[in-house]
């Protein structure tokens, strides 16, 4: 078969997508579009057409087993394992410091692996990907309660003009903006979040980077342009 | 459905290795893709391995999500489909034994009002505009993965009929979107 007819590439991109085309014709079309960068595009044109034709089942929760399964694939089991005795040790430091014995350390151990097995830690984390104006991507913030911290990840490197300085802000609904803190223009960054501004966070729909002179607003207020935006979304 | 944009930052936030956001994109989106495999599986076993390689593909592949694929939703919907694809014709290639636990008595519906989003509500129009054998033709293929062949035995019709059935109901639907 001749694949270099447009009306054919775009039939067989069409059932392709639809799912007519199917054992051995299948796979060689799939191995067109390995090489074929404009077959792909066709192929996408036909999934952005026909493809919201699957949203039209009734969902079906699938059982729990399946994302256990996925989990096991894809390592998450064994680093969650690590990740309690991780806090677990994190708060046996502070206890130290409060001059705790060993055997009371062990005793605060069970009650502390007694703790977290019957009660669910509450979590609040959110992401939000700040853009500018013409959608292209900055920073990456992400936060977490229960480490009280913001990670920022810097997506793409922006130009930093000499003596300003890039501050994250989060927006309560229907209060003023409050500062976040400072964020390099190239560099990851974390910042430590209190309680306070945590609550905050779950009354914010969104975070906003304004530019301000080095050192950060000196009002608390954003005093220079908003730059970038970002949806804050829980997850 | 879920909200786009949402699912857009997670699928972002995932293809940067965050695993609460994938969890979270699971959460909101295992219930309409695990419909999909089951109907075009009908077996529970089939669907949930189904289920879980796709997921994993989501995971690995996230980076290579653009908007030129459609929404987050319909691509990985494709991933979901094609994997079920491969799966349904190995299975038909190979002697299949009788495994009645394992069949799905109740297959999830088909509901169209549930095509409610801007771009499902176009299309939805666009599938009213065909003849209900043509309608009935293309969706036999999308949500069950029947080939020509296939089709041409459900329907007791000539295979050319089918063929010029499928081929003529595209070239429709993709028109009436373009207009």
């Amino acid at each position: 078969m001749k694949y270099d007819n447009d009306k054919l590439r775009n039939r067989l991109a069409g059932e392709y997508v639809l799912g007519t085309l199917h054992g051995q014709a299948r796979a060689r079309f799939e191995s067109l579009m390995r090489d074929d960068a404009s077959l792909r595009r066709i192929v996408d044109t036909w999934q952005q057409k026909i493809g919201p034709m699957s949203e039209a089942l009734t969902p079906v929760t699938p059982p729990v087993r399946v994302w256990k399964g996925i989990e096991q694939r894809l390592g998450f089991n064994h680093d969650s394992s690590e990740s309690i005795l991780t806090r677990f040790w994190n708060h046996l430091t502070l206890w130290r410091g409060l001059g705790l014995t060993t055997t009371m350390a062990s005793f605060a151990l069970v009650a502390y692996l007694m703790l977290i097995s019957t009660q669910p830690i509450v979590v609040n984390q959110y992401v939000a990907v700040m853009t500018n104006s013409q959608q292209q991507v900055s920073w990456m913030v992400t936060t977490n309660s229960l480490n009280q911290q913001a990670t920022i990840k810097v997506l793409n490197s922006q130009m930093l003009p000499a003596n300003k300085a890039f501050e994250l802000w989060m927006l309560p609904t229907g209060q003023s903006p409050i500062s976040m803190g400072l964020l390099s223009a190239s560099e990851d960054k974390i910042l430590q979040i209190s309680t306070q501004l945590l609550q905050q966070l779950t009354n914010s729909k969104a975070l906003a980077v304004s530019l301000e002179p080095s050192g950060g607003s000196p009002t608390g207020l954003p005093t220079g342009p908003v730059l970038y935006q970002g949806n804050l979304q829980s997850i | 459905m879920q909200d786009a944009k949402q699912l857009q930052t997670l699928l972002f936030a995932c293809s940067h290795r965050d695993r609460a956001a994938f969890t979270r994109l699971y959460n909101l989106t295992s219930a309409n893709l695990f419909a999909v495999a089951i109907r075009i599986l009908k077996k529970q076993s089939l669907a949930e391995d189904v289920l879980q390689d796709a997921y994993i593909s989501i995971w690995n592949k996230a980076s290579e999500f653009t908007h030129t694929k459609g929404s987050v939703m319909a691509w990985m919907s494709s991933i979901v489909r094609y994997r079920a694809f491969d799966v349904l014709r190995k299975q038909k290639r190979t002697v299949v034994y009788e495994d009645a636990e394992n069949e799905i008595e109740h297959l999830p519906e088909l509901d169209m009002s549930l095509l409610d989003t801007e771009t499902a509500l176009a299309l939805r129009e666009c599938l009213s505009m065909l003849n209900k054998e043509q309608r009935n033709s293309l969706m036999l293929s999308f949500y069950e993965g029947l080939t020509h062949g296939e089709l041409a035995e459900r329907l007791a019709k000539p295979l050319g009929t089918i063929k010029s059935w499928i081929r003529r109901s595209l070239l429709q639907v993709r028109k009436c979107l373009e207009q």
